[in-house]
């Protein structure tokens, strides 16, 4: 098998087991290809924050002139910093395709959980892209009064800092998952399982950032944004390393499906009467 | 109730008395006004010694790995000590 | 296995953990190490907490003094009883599941009844506080008694949902399996830290 997976060419008139390897081994490229979306996302993420000059974040209880002043001094690196979440979000939805294609491989997980986990994954995009599109709506042009700047520096943070919910529910669906492995070794760490729980927990201050413009509790407060997302980076280290590990475990079981009959790789396939499930 | 004295015979029995009576003691030692960063300082040692009690029996640490000791202890030292510091310092 | 002198060796709660021998007793981590992750991260953010309450009391520290008059400690020294036994129930209840013991799920339902009996306390206080025109936007120190309590109170929410749990688990009277077991231990873990904080809370803002 290692003989085709320099990428060379597959002679049709190789054999159809030969082929079957050469396919599976370009699955597994994308797979681990969207696994690295996760590494990707975060640190674009993260880089759009520094580009738009938000690191540190401006304040909840900063004046209108201060704030379009922040605007118009950054303009450049504000549209740059929208254009980030919006391709930060991108690389998020292959993440999550990657985390259900391996939570798959766990027997007896019933499809609800990897519906969960997908739905979730795709609904957290949208806490990428849209705050991303209030950035470049915001800069779009900064001759505006700064009242009208201000107002959307607000939906930007807002939306930025305050939907920790899609997570809450992705990350509990993959860590319910990781938990009804019953295996020994599991396919994922079963401490990963509880950092996922833990993990949008930490997010749920959030909810208090309506009620105060200042302290802890604001936008830009220790509780709301800096923890966070210092969580959030720990995390997306965390569930990329271990789904790279989990990749690697089934690229190293090969095309095992053809056995039964069953291509694992196919659309639908949701891990029960697969590899080490039951019938 | 044999068994309600049954388990205050017990270690973890002992502990809960122990706490109870750290509670009462730091309550009074708390109360009121103008105790001051001293009494302050005292109530949050306390605590803090209160929680590595239940830590250490409650929740089995004292047979736990080392490292789990460790963390524990490095957590009530080092938060209370700061905790401490702080209330002394600012 | 009887001690030297005929005297029965101690069993159930006032035995220790399980040993290996005579003299050393075999290091064993309650549940998985995942819980201790969950805990020690929960009491690290805690901490934060704790931190930035006394960072800014002392730079208003007539306002804080001011709304720690309006508390009330009789509160928080009952509910810091409550919890104190609601974890001694929980810990004996961990014990003696080990030897299979009846007493279980009656000792896990006084805890819960305790965190009950907290949570109708803390809603008292919160109406008593609500009454008099204090909410978590009134000034700083009630920002941080409603904020801290309430979070605390979210994380005692969860430990009675998981206690219920527990209960129903250890009810059926049959022997764990050891997934099972790890959930009892993890869900008695959280409570202990549940418990553990309230210890640090309560004279925070009550009494320091």
């Amino acid at each position: 098998m290692s003989s085709v997976a320099d990428g060379q060419d597959v002679v049709r008139s190789a054999s159809p087991a030969v082929a079957r390897s050469s396919q599976f081994l370009w699955m597994m490229r994308f797979q681990r290809a969207c696994a690295w979306g996760g590494a990707a996302s975060i640190t674009i993420f993260i880089g759009g924050f520094a580009l738009a000059g938000f690191i540190p974040p401006v304040g909840a209880n900063d004046s209108a002139a201060e704030i379009a002043r922040h605007y118009r001094d950054h303009q450049v690196g504000i549209q740059l910093g929208g254009l980030c979440f919006i391709v930060a979000g991108m690389f998020y939805a292959a993440f999550t395709g990657a985390i259900s294609a391996q939570m798959s491989r766990i027997p007896g997980v019933h499809r609800s959980v990897h519906y969960v986990q997908l739905a979730s994954g795709a609904f957290g995009c949208l806490t990428y892209l849209v705050p991303g599109l209030f950035l470049e709506i915001a800069a779009f042009r900064v001759d505006r009064p700064d009242e009208t700047i201000r107002m959307l520096n607000d939906m930007f943070w807002i939306l930025a800092v305050m939907p920790w919910t899609p997570f809450l529910t992705q990350n509990w669906a993959f860590a319910f998952a990781i938990l009804a492995d019953r295996r020994s070794p599991s396919l994922f760490p079963r401490w990963l399982a509880y950092f996922n729980v833990w993990a949008p927990i930490s997010f749920a201050p959030s909810v208090l950032l309506p009620f105060f413009h200042a302290g802890p509790f604001a936008w830009q407060g220790i509780f709301v944004v800096w923890i966070p997302a210092i969580v959030f980076i720990l995390q997306f280290a965390a569930n990329v390393t271990c789904l790279l590990r989990a990749i690697a475990d089934e690229e190293a079981e090969g095309p095992q499906g053809e056995r039964d009959g069953a291509d694992p790789c196919r659309p639908g396939a949701t891990g029960l009467g697969a590899v080490g499930g039951v019938r | 109730m044999t068994l309600a004295l049954q388990i205050l015979r017990s270690p973890l029995g002992a502990a809960w008395l122990v706490l109870v009576l750290a509670t009462v003691v730091s309550a009074i030692v708390g109360w009121g006004q103008g105790g001051g960063a001293a009494a302050g300082s005292a109530v949050l040692g306390i605590s803090f010694l209160k929680a590595y009690l239940v830590a250490d029996q409650f929740m089995e640490v004292r047979t736990a790995p080392t490292w789990l000791r460790w963390a524990f202890g490095g957590y009530c030292a080092g938060v209370g000590g700061t905790l401490i510091g702080l209330l002394l310092l600012l | 296995m009887s001690a030297p002198g005929g005297v029965p060796a101690p069993s159930g709660i006032a035995a220790g953990p399980p040993t290996a021998g005579r003299d050393r007793p075999t290091r064993r981590l309650p549940a998985e190490l995942g819980a201790w992750l969950f805990v020690l991260a929960d009491l690290t953010v805690f901490a934060f907490l704790f931190g930035a309450y006394l960072v800014d009391r002392s730079g208003q520290e007539a306002v804080f003094r001011a709304g720690q008059d309006r508390l009330l400690p009789v509160f928080g020294v009952v509910n810091t009883l409550l919890l104190l036994t609601s974890s001694l129930a929980v810990a004996t209840a961990v014990r003696l599941l080990r030897r299979g013991s009846p007493a279980v799920p009656r000792l896990l339902g006084l805890a819960v009844a305790c965190g009950l009996a907290f949570s109708v306390l803390k809603i008292a206080e919160y109406g008593d506080k609500l009454s008099h025109g204090l909410d978590p936007q009134t000034d700083a120190f009630f920002m941080y008694y409603f904020v801290l309590t309430g979070v605390h109170w979210f994380h005692l929410a969860c430990g009675l949902l998981m206690l219920t749990g527990m209960i129903a688990v250890t009810r059926r009277g049959s022997p764990l399996s050891p997934h099972e077991r790890i959930y009892v231990e993890a869900g008695a873990t959280f409570w202990h830290m549940v418990d553990l904080l309230w210890i640090v809370l309560f004279p925070l803002l009550y009494l320091v």
